[in-house]
């Protein structure tokens, strides 16, 4: 009877250790996380359309009333640009805790908008604005790929 | 059975662990700020010169001061972010403290019931 008792206590306490053991394997190894992992594809495909910006400005700065700088000869590189920024925008919608990437990008895509708004009722660009443009462009690619690589951790 | 955690010490521990990170993100975010707002205003002001040196015209000059308002916008978000993942690994640093005063104080336990 004593010995029954004994060992019951002791799977009482066994039941206890492996409680908190599931406790510690369950909570203690997950991390929080409060916001989306860095995702290589937005990574790259924000380099790429950093660059097809930069060639396209590259082109408007250096031949600014050349007839390939019109407007009207510039609706391809607009329009990629545009199904570009809907694939980054596609792809950070899609990863969850990305709400501060999303805005960012819809920032980009405003920026690029009313570039391409202001070329086609001027027809042909000034370069000063070019240039200017071209600085705070890059600073918006800068800081969206200096945090989606903070998102790297560590 | 044997189940013992100094609280306080876990808490003074947690608390070390995480402020470091809370500081040094928060640090670099300000960092991030501070010389973004320089730039922003750098760039008003070579926008003024050349609307007045009428380089660029009205429609342009709105057009760029935009432009400026969008890049310090864009920069603040990742300050913001950069913030968020000090704050993160702050508190996984001290659930990292609290865990291991758990599997330090689990092991004593499951020792005093084998022995």
């Amino acid at each position: 009877m004593k010995r029954g008792r004994g060992i019951s206590t002791f799977l009482v306490k066994c039941i206890v250790v492996a409680f908190f053991c599931l406790l510690i394997a369950t909570y203690g190894c997950t991390s929080l996380r409060l916001l989306a992992d860095h995702d290589q594809k937005t990574e790259e495909y924000v380099t790429n359309l950093q660059k097809k910006v930069q060639s396209f400005l590259t082109k408007l700065e250096s031949s600014p009333q050349a007839p390939e700088s019109h407007f009207s000869k510039c609706s391809e590189s607009y329009e990629q640009f545009k199904n570009d920024i809907s694939s980054i925008r596609v792809r950070v919608k899609a990863l969850s805790q990305n709400e501060l990437t999303q805005e960012q990008i819809e920032i980009l895509a405003n920026t690029l908008k009313e570039f391409r708004e202001l070329h086609e009722k001027k027809g042909f660009m000034n370069p000063s604005v070019v240039v200017s443009f071209e600085t705070k462009v890059n600073e918006i690619f800068i800081n969206i790929l200096k945090f989606e690589i903070a998102k790297k951790r560590g | 059975m044997d189940f013992k955690i100094d609280f306080e010490k876990v808490l003074k521990d947690m608390a070390e662990s995480a402020i470091p990170k809370l500081i040094s993100g928060g640090t670099a975010a300000a960092k991030i700020a501070q010389t973004e707002f320089q730039k922003y205003l750098l760039s008003v002001k070579n926008v003024n010169e050349l609307l007045s040196e009428h380089e660029i015209d009205k429609e342009d000059a709105d057009f760029l001061m935009g432009v400026n308002r969008s890049a310090l916008q864009v920069a603040l978000l990742t300050a913001s972010g950069i913030n968020r993942l000090a704050v993160e690994s702050a508190i996984n640093a001290a659930l990292n403290v609290l865990n291991s005063a758990l599997e330090a104080a689990l092991g004593t336990a499951a020792k005093s019931i084998v022995l």
